[in-house]
C-alpha cells in the first residue's frame, strides 16, 4: 500500500522509511517544516526560510530508497499552536508539554491530512509506541516494548480515527536494532545522534525562547518577583516565573538550612514559592481537556498508572472523570505535581488516555 | 548496500512542464559538448596551439551568444549564470550607498545582488496584473540615483515588463534587466530596448546550468569582482567554462527555432488553461495573459494548497512549480504574489506551468488527466 512516512531527519524515522520499503509498500517521505533556519540561512536571501540539514538528510535517505520525499511548510501552525501556547503556559506559571501539541496539532491531524491527499493508506512514524486492534474491532494505544524508549506518553491524545491512520513500525524494536537496520541499509544517518531536547529549544534555555515570543508580539518578559517559603516569608528574588518549575531545585539562589525545591509558581503575583522535599508531595491533581483513546471516559474509581511527566516512572492511583476535567488520587504521595504536564493513564501496557494537570490537591481536598 | 537497491523507483515523468525552472539540454548543446568532451582540452589562456584552439571555441561561442543577442562580442561577459551577472553588474557598477530604483516582483538573485553591493534601493510595486509603470519608476527616482535595475519577465508569473517605456521614462540613468526568464521565449535585444545591462542564463535556453551572461552596453565599465587574471576583458577573472560556453553558443544559434516554436508552445499553454477551467471553474490567472510570456502560466484554485497540488502531481509524473520553492523545498507564500495583492493564503495556492518546444499534446493531456483526482483527494483530505 501506499504510506507516507513523517520523515525528521534522524535514525527512527529513516529506518521506518526503508523497513515500509523493504516491505514492499510505496513510500512517500514527508518532512515538516517547522521554523525558520538559522541566522546565516535567513540572511542568505530575501524569503529564505531552509534549515536544509535535517531535512536534506531525510531527502538523501529518501534518494537512496528510490522514493519521493517532499517538504510541508507547518511554521505558521507550529507557532500557533505549540511555541505561542508553549511560552504562554510559562506566562501562567505552567510548564507545559510542546511536543504532545504538536503530535495533536500538526503530525497526527494535519499531516495525515496530507498523507490522505497524496492518497497514502497510512502514516508512518518512529515513534516507540504499539497500536493494535481489540476483540471489537477497538484501536487500542500500548507502550513501546523497549521501556527505555517508549514514546506512548506523547501520543495520548490520539483518537480512534488517527490510530486508524497512523504506524509505528519501531514500537518492538529496541533502540540498538533500530541502529542496526540503520547499518545494515547503508542509511547516511545511522550513527546520527538521537536529538533528546525539545526541538526548538536545542540548548535547554527554555526562558529566553518564551522572551523570544513575547519580544516578536511587542510584549515584554515577566518582571522579577519574589521567592518566599510556605510560611509566606520571603527569601529572595527571582528574574521572572517563566525561569521556573514546579520540582526544580537549581538556579534558585536562595538557601535554608535544607536543600529547598520549587514548590508552586503563581503567575499573577509573580510569586515563587519554595520548601522542602516533604513538601514537594501532594496527594493528587485535578486536570482539565482530557481525552481518551477510545473516546469514553473510565468508570468511576477506575484504578489506573498515572505518568505526570514524560519521564515519569508512572504511580498508582484512583481516577474519577466529570466531563473532560479529572480528580486524580494517588494511592501514596508523589512529588512534584507540575501544572500544565501532561498526566497519561495506563493500565498494564495499555494507554487509557490524558489530560492536562491543572493543580495539586491539598490534604484537605484530597480528603473530601 | 544490497539492501538500498531501489525497488519503487518514481514514477516515469509523463511531463515535464517547469521550463521556467531549467530547460532539457537542447540536442545542439549536447552534440556540442560531447565533442568537445572527445577534443584535447586546454586552458583558453594557453600561448600553445591547443591553447590557442580553446580559446578560439571560447569566442566562437561568445560570437553565437552575441548574434543571438543581436551585440557585439566585446559587450559579452561569460558568468557562471544570471546571479553572478547580477551581482557583477550591480557591484561592477556601484559604489557602497548608492542609490538604487528596483521592483517588488524580482527574482530574489536582484535583491542579494543589490544587498551585497551595499545598494540603498526602493522596490516599486506592480499593479495587481504584475506589471510595474514606467511613471511609478519614474517617480521614484531621485537626484542620486544611479542604477534603475528591472526583471523583464517575472520568473513566477511571466509578466512580461514594459522595457523600453522603463528606459524612456528614467531619461539618463543607466537600466539593468535580468532578462533570465525572456530569453528564448520572446525577441530579446537589449540595444534596441535602451538597455545599459542584461543579465541571462544558459539553463533557460538549452544550455547546462553554470553559464551565464552578463551582457554590457559598449562604454559601459565595470570594476570586477573577482580579480587574479585578465580574462573576459579585465571583467571576470577566472579560467573560462569553455564547455558550459560551448553549449550556451550552440544553443543560442538555434534561439531563431526555438522563438519560432513558441507559438506553438503559447497553443498547449492556452489549450491547458482551457481544460483546467473547465475542471476548476474557480481557477484565477495570475498576472495578465496578454503581457505574459508564451509559456508560462500562473494561477490559483479554490481550496488547494500549492504544496499539496505539487507533491500530487508529481505522484503522478506531472512536474510542475509553486510559486516560490526553498532549498529545502517547503513551498511559501511567494513575496511575489504577496506583492500582487494577494493575500497569504491565495499567495499559498500559487502555481506555475511552464512549457518549453519539447512539450507535446500528450503532455498537456497527461496533466488534464492527473488533475482530477490530485484535487478530489486534497478537498477530501485536507478541507
Amino acid at each position: 500500500m501506499r504510506v507516507v512516512v513523517a520523515m525528521s531527519g534522524g535514525v527512527d524515522s529513516s529506518v521506518v522509511a526503508g523497513l515500509m520499503h523493504e516491505a514492499g509498500h510505496e513510500v512517500i517521505g514527508l518532512t515538516m517544516k517547522l521554523r525558520d533556519g538559522t541566522a546565516a540561512e535567513a540572511a542568505g536571501a530575501s524569503g529564505s526560510c531552509c534549515s536544509a540539514d535535517d531535512t536534506q538528510d531525510a531527502r538523501t535517505v529518501c534518494d537512496a530508497l528510490g522514493v519521493p520525499h517532499y517538504v510541508v511548510d507547518y511554521r505558521d501552525a507550529f507557532r500557533k499552536a505549540v511555541i505561542e501556547p508553549f511560552a504562554r503556559a510559562y506566562l501562567q506559571g505552567e510548564t507545559p508539554n510542546p511536543c504532545v501539541l504538536c503530535n495533536d496539532h500538526l503530525k497526527f491531524s494535519a499531516l495525515i491530512g496530507r498523507a490522505r491527499a497524496l492518497g497514502a493508506d497510512a502514516l508512518a512514524t518512529g515513534h516507540y509506541a504499539r497500536v493494535q486492534r481489540d476483540a471489537v474491532g477497538r484501536y487500542t494505544l500500548h507502550t513501546a516494548s523497549d521501556p527505555t524508549r517508549d514514546q506512548s506518553y506523547f501520543l495520548f491524545g490520539l483518537d480512534q480515527r488517527a490510530l486508524s491512520r497512523v504506524m509505528f513500525p519501531l514500537g518492538d524494536m529496541p533502540k540498538t536494532e533500530v541502529r542496526a537496520h540503520a547499518r545494515r541499509m547503508g542509511l547516511e544517518v545511522a550513527e546520527k545522534p538521537d536529538s533528546e531536547d525539545i526541538c526548538f529549544v536545542p540548548d535547554g534555555d527554555y526562558a529566553r525562547i518564551v522572551e523570544d515570543v513575547l519580544q516578536a508580539r511587542g510584549e515584554s518578559a515577566p518582571g522579577p518577583g519574589q521567592i518566599v517559603d510556605t510560611h509566606g516569608q520571603v527569601l529572595g528574588e527571582h528574574a521572572g516565573v517563566h525561569h521556573y518549575t514546579v520540582g526544580q531545585r537549581r538556579g534558585l539562589g536562595v538557601a535554608r538550612g535544607e536543600r529547598l525545591y520549587v514548590l508552586q509558581v503563581d503567575a499573577p503575583t509573580a510569586t515563587v514559592t519554595v520548601g522542602g522535599r516533604a513538601e514537594l508531595a501532594s496527594q493528587g491533581f485535578m486536570a482539565r481537556d482530557a481525552s481518551w483513546v477510545d473516546g469514553d471516559a473510565p468508570t468511576a474509581g477506575t484504578r489506573c498508572v498515572v505518568r505526570i511527566r514524560s519521564r515519569h516512572r508512572g504511580v498508582s492511583c484512583l481516577v474519577s472523570a466529570d466531563g473532560r476535567t479529572l480528580r486524580v488520587l494517588f494511592d501514596a504521595p508523589e512529588e512534584a505535581v507540575t501544572r500544565g504536564q501532561a498526566a497519561v493513564f495506563y493500565v498494564g501496557d495499555r494507554v487509557l488516555g490524558g489530560a492536562w494537570i491543572d493543580r495539586a490537591l491539598s490534604e484537605r481536598e484530597a480528603a473530601q | 548496500m544490497s539492501a538500498m537497491t531501489p525497488r519503487a523507483r518514481p514514477p516515469i515523468q509523463s511531463a515535464y512542464l517547469d521550463h521556467n525552472a531549467t530547460t532539457p539540454l537542447a540536442a545542439t548543446a549536447r552534440a556540442a559538448i560531447n565533442a568537445y568532451l572527445d577534443a584535447p582540452g586546454a586552458n583558453p589562456s594557453s600561448v600553445h596551439t591547443l591553447g590557442r584552439s580553446a580559446k578560439a571555441a571560447l569566442e566562437a561561442a561568445r560570437r553565437q551568444v552575441a548574434v543571438a543577442l543581436d551585440v557585439r562580442p566585446a559587450e559579452v561577459v561569460l558568468t557562471s549564470g544570471a546571479t553572478e551577472a547580477l551581482h557583477l553588474a550591480v557591484g561592477g557598477m556601484l559604489g557602497a550607498g548608492a542609490h538604487v530604483v528596483t521592483t517588488a516582483i524580482e527574482h530574489p538573485a536582484m535583491y542579494g545582488a543589490l544587498d551585497a553591493a551595499g545598494a540603498s534601493s526602493v522596490r516599486v510595486a506592480p499593479s495587481a496584473d504584475g506589471r510595474v509603470l514606467p511613471d511609478d519608476i519614474a517617480r521614484a527616482v531621485l537626484p542620486t540615483t544611479r542604477l534603475v535595475a528591472v526583471i523583464g519577465a517575472q520568473n513566477e508569473i511571466g509578466t512580461l515588463q514594459p522595457l523600453s517605456e522603463i528606459v524612456r521614462a528614467v531619461g539618463e540613468i543607466p537600466v539593468l534587466c535580468d532578462a533570465t526568464q525572456m530569453w528564448g521565449k520572446v525577441a530579446l535585444r537589449p540595444r534596441e530596448l535602451g538597455l545599459d545591462a542584461v543579465a541571462l542564463s544558459g539553463h533557460k535556453v538549452g544550455a547546462p546550468a553554470g553559464i551565464g551572461v552578463l551582457w554590457l552596453a559598449s562604454g559601459r565599465c565595470i570594476t570586477p569582482l573577482q580579480r587574479g587574471g585578465a580574462h573576459e576583458r579585465g571583467r571576470r577573472a577566472g579560467t573560462e567554462n569553455l564547455l558550459g560556453a560551448i553549449g550556451l553558443g550552440a544553443s543560442v544559434a538555434e534561439l531563431g527555432a526555438r522563438l519560432g516554436s513558441m507559438a506553438r508552445v503559447r497553443a498547449l499553454r492556452d489549450r491547458l488553461l482551457e481544460g483546467l477551467r473547465a475542471l476548476e471553474p474557480s481557477l484565477v490567472v495570475h498576472g495578465d495573459l496578454d503581457h505574459t510570456l508564451p509559456n508560462t502560466l500562473a494561477f490559483r484554485v479554490q481550496d488547494l494548497p500549492a504544496d499539496a497540488v505539487l507533491a500530487g502531481l508529481d505522484l503522478a509524473g506531472i512536474c510542475i512549480s509553486a510559486g516560490s520553492a526553498c532549498a529545502s523545498g517547503a513551498v511559501e507564500a511567494s513575496p511575489v504574489l504577496r506583492a500582487l495583492g494577494l493575500s497569504d493564503s491565495e499567495a499559498r495556492r500559487g502555481l506555475r506551468v511552464s512549457l518549453g518546444p519539447e512539450n507535446t499534446d500528450a503532455e498537456v493531456d497527461a496533466a488534464l488527466r492527473a488533475w482530477p483526482d490530485v484535487a478530489r483527494r486534497i478537498r477530501e483530505a485536507e478541507t
